[in-house]
């Protein structure tokens, strides 16, 4: 018995210790409980609901990379413009610019009743202070690129100056930023919209640099100037921003309270909106969409990417050892014209994507207003299997006899899966060509694109900004981006050219030749443009899609 | 006891060395790194990010770096979350997972006892064949598919839970259950089975023929001893369930440990790799020492010196 009391005692002594554990659980749920309530139970409050996918890896504009920490950014901050659901910059804490010197100088005048949420008005200074944060190397930011347009930007990033006084971003007075470019960018007034480039609150900074560590345990801590305020961050479960009652746009601010949670397992996310737990989710599982397409919740909105297979043209021989057939045009393009898109957008995929003959998308306007760069541009090839084959016997290959085995190479996914498999059976079908499936880890996997170790590679990419620029300097030969191992010096040259020009007719056009280089080389051959398919509840109204992947909420409301 | 107590301990340090060292440099010789993204970071930038975090150092330099934060208790920034310690992701996650882990190891001995001795004492009846049928099939079934078949039948169909997330009591519910299940099945066979074989022994026969209560039996001389091998396998259980919560924490979006400790590999984060890890370690090697020191409590028949 006494042995018995012992091990009692010790339960006892466990359970304690658990209990203690639940009991800071319990004060959790306390605070839980009243934001969890969705429509209706807040007397009259608006609440929106929204599926952000992932836990933001930061809230520091500086340092954020991906579309969930930028969407939370874009509804706590605004830059010097805000694109409208068009992609189109706006007025917002700018609210006129001059353009002078052939593009190369900016001179911004902000608004004078921007406030940040503490009440301190929002200045010049807050912005050539966060630009230059962004830029200096012990930030290490990652996007800190995208501020390279900037004159001597690039070089105080890489330590080859080390005043930032020299960087090309001045404030004259409190309500007057000038920026200094090293190029003409005719989409600059978009690049001012990107996080990056939002202006922070110097006053906040200096006294704490460790900003924005902390805001989670003090949300008064990320001070900002946008439509909503931080209200709690509950790492890895979800993310309440409230109105900001400090905003110079308040009036257009419909909802009170935005509730992003970070659901990360597709089918869960699903689940929760058909249990009236989420308004909004992207990422539909493709299993699902068939339930989904015919109702009312199912939205296809727009975003600027394209998929397409990367081909190793740099590489003599295969991974098998054996001459590399790719390195002829001609087999590309045979392997180009014998893949049956329709296949994939319309049985696989079936949230109304495109299939792809050109690189850049729709949805980027052309030189003249009204006219698409895609639609100018117009299709690079088409499917034709009879011109396929003729292609790849010219090569040496009729019928793919001695055609050597290529591998396929993608980041593990069920619906890379499905598509390489699509594609497998097409060649080998239509072309006689044999094709291995290898499935590698993420970042194993971008490795191995990086090191050039395989024969073809699914690929993605999505603008950073809406302009075709953004997808036609990855491929120029010095670019980090550029796989392939393609190298055309026309193409660079006319990139180059397309860089510094300042009429913008001219830039389009030369944009339009280096698409044509692109498409007759074809060391990347498109298959399809990307859709965005949202699950949207009816009552959701007024959302902004931007075609770079964010949702913005600013001047959304619930009808119900 | 206290000197083999002092003993284990002092083992334990030494395990959790060698815990380290390997995770080190295993981690290290994945291919790929933290940074690592789609869209490649320019190399002045990415030799930026390397001087902060020491990566471009040699690796026994990193590792000699790392070792000395870990003596302060100093498990280093994370990588993908830059405004984040590994210290605070481990103190704001670990109790999630220990309350669901908690509930989860009660719901399991208590149910699972309870079946299995119910099973023991009616050998052979309708409900000891029905027990154990649902006992193969809810440790065969892996939790990924029970999970959502609870969300849709208990959140979609009769919207009496909540499908996902943490907060309120509710919430706790589903996911509790998930996880409960397949230990519940466990326990109640290893119950039934220890409980039978200590069923038949002769103490137990003669405590009967001298007219002792069913139920007294049952508590007083069966049951403590039936519960030797349950208690045991106690202790492992709450480790694995612990570390093993990954799926059931992605399915219900909950924000525990058991997520950090697979993204963190995806990530390449090395220092929520290595402070995870040996987080769970030491509470793996905890669980096992306590394992002993009951069963030493328990059995008469064992003796530590």
């Amino acid at each position: 018995m006494k042995k018995f009391r012992v091990f009692l005692t010790l339960l006892l002594v466990f359970g304690l210790i658990f209990g203690m554990f639940v009991g800071c659980g319990e004060q959790k749920q306390e605070q839980g409980q009243g934001q969890e309530q969705g429509q209706g139970q807040e007397q009259s409050e608006m609440v929106l609901r929204y599926n952000l996918g992932t836990e933001p890896e930061t809230l520091d504009p500086a340092k954020a990379t991906g579309v969930p920490e930028m969407t939370v950014m874009l509804h706590t901050f605004d830059g010097l413009t805000r694109l409208d659901k068009d992609g189109k910059p706006q007025p917002a804490v700018a609210e006129s610019w001059e353009v002078k010197n052939d593009g190369k100088l900016y001179i911004f005048h902000l608004r004078k009743d921007v406030k940040w949420s503490d009440g301190q008005p929002v200045t010049a200074h807050d912005f050539e202070f966060a630009w230059k944060r962004a830029l200096s190397p012990e930030i290490a930011s990652e996007y800190a690129y995208q501020l390279y347009y900037i004159k001597n930007g690039e070089k105080y990033n890489t330590g080859e100056i080390t005043d930032p006084n020299e960087v090309g971003v001045k404030a004259i007075d409190d309500y007057t930023l000038q920026v200094e470019l090293e190029q003409p960018a005719p989409y600059f007034l978009s690049l001012v919209a990107f996080p990056t480039l939002y202006p922070l609150p110097e006053h906040v900074l200096k006294a704490n640099p460790d900003w924005p560590k902390g805001i989670d345990k003090d949300p008064n801590l990320y001070v900002t100037n946008g439509p909503f305020v931080l209200a709690e961050w509950s790492h890895h479960d979800k993310l309440v921003l409230k109105k900001n009652p400090n905003y110079f746009d308040k009036d257009k601010v419909k909802l009170d309270k935005l509730v992003f949670y970070m659901v990360e397992d597709a089918n869960t996310a699903v689940q929760m909106f058909e249990n009236e737990e989420v308004d909004m989710i992207d990422n539909i599982p493709t299993a699902q969409i068939d339930q989904w397409k015919d109702k009312p919740e199912f939205h296809i909105d727009p975003i600027l990417g394209t998929y397409y297979i990367l081909v190793n043209v740099g590489s003599d021989k295969t991974m098998g050892g054996e001459k590399n057939p790719l390195q002829d045009v001609r087999v590309r393009k045979a392997i180009a014209m014998a893949i049956n898109r329709s296949v994939i957008t319309d049985k696989i995929l079936k949230a109304g994507q495109q299939p792809a003959y050109a690189f850049v998308p729709p949805g980027i306007p052309d030189a003249e207003p009204g006219k698409d760069f895609r639609q100018v541009g117009g299709n690079y090839f088409s499917e034709d299997l009879q011109k396929a084959k003729e292609l790849l016997a010219e090569a040496g290959y009729p019928d793919g006899k001695g055609f050597p085995k290529l591998i396929y190479l993608y980041n593990t996914s069920e619906g890379h899966k499905k598509i390489g498999e699509a594609i497998q059976s097409m060649l080998k079908e239509n072309l006689g060509i044999e094709m291995e499936l290898q499935n590698q880890e993420w970042k194993v996997y971008l490795q191995s694109r990086n090191e050039g170790q395989f024969d073809l590679a699914r690929a993605g990419w999505l603008g950073d900004y809406v302009d075709p620029m953004t997808f036609l300097d990855m491929f120029v030969s010095t670019s980090g981006n550029n796989d392939t191992g393609w190298a055309n010096p026309q193409y660079d040259d006319l990139i180059e050219k397309a860089k510094y020009e300042t009429d913008n007719a001219k830039r389009v056009q030369y944009m339009h030749e280096a698409e044509d280089i692109l498409m007759q080389d074809m060391p990347i051959i498109p298959l399809y443009f990307y859709t965005n398919p949202r699950l949207v509840k009816t009552y959701v109204k007024n959302y902004a899609a931007i075609s770079l992947g964010w949702v913005d909420f600013k001047e959304a409301y619930i009808q119900k | 006891m206290g000197r083999f107590i002092v003993r284990r301990l002092a083992l334990m340090v030494i395990a959790l060395w060698v815990v380290v060292t390997v995770t080190f440099f295993l981690a290290h010789m994945i291919p790929g790194g933290p940074f690592d993204r789609e869209k490649p970071v320019p190399e002045a930038i990415k030799k930026n990010l390397e001087e902060k975090y020491h990566l471009n150092e040699p690796m026994w330099k990193q590792y000699l770096l790392y070792l000395n934060d870990i003596i302060h208790g100093d498990l280093g920034p994370s990588f993908k979350y830059p405004d984040r310690t590994v210290n605070d992701i481990i103190k704001e996650s670990f109790p999630v997972s220990a309350q669901l882990g908690f509930w989860a190891v009660l719901m399991a001995t208590f149910v699972g006892i309870s079946l299995g001795s119910v099973s023991a004492l009616h050998q052979g009846e309708l409900i000891d064949s029905f027990s154990m049928f649902f006992a193969i099939l809810f440790i065969s079934l892996p939790s990924f598919v029970i999970a959502p078949i609870f969300q849709y039948i208990f959140g979609v169909k009769l919207h009496w839970l909540p499908v996902a997330n943490w907060g309120s009591w509710k919430h706790m519910i589903l996911p509790a259950l998930s996880l409960a299940l397949g230990p519940t099945a466990v326990i109640a066979r290893l119950t039934r089975a220890s409980m039978l074989e200590v069923l038949s022994n002769d103490y137990v026969k003669a405590a009967r023929a001298r007219g002792l209560s069913g139920l007294r039996v049952l508590i007083v001389y069966a049951l403590k001893n039936a519960l030797i091998p349950v208690v045991t396998y106690l202790f492992p259980l709450i480790a694995a369930i612990f570390t093993g919560s990954f799926v059931v924490e992605k399915i219900f979006n909950i924000p525990g440990l058991g997520r950090y400790y697979v993204t963190s590999i995806y990530n390449r984060d090395y220092t929520v790799i290595l402070g995870v890890t040996v987080f769970y370690a030491a509470f793996l090697i905890l669980m096992n020492l306590l394992a002993d020191i009951t069963y030493a409590l328990l059995d008469p028949r064992i003796r530590y010196e």
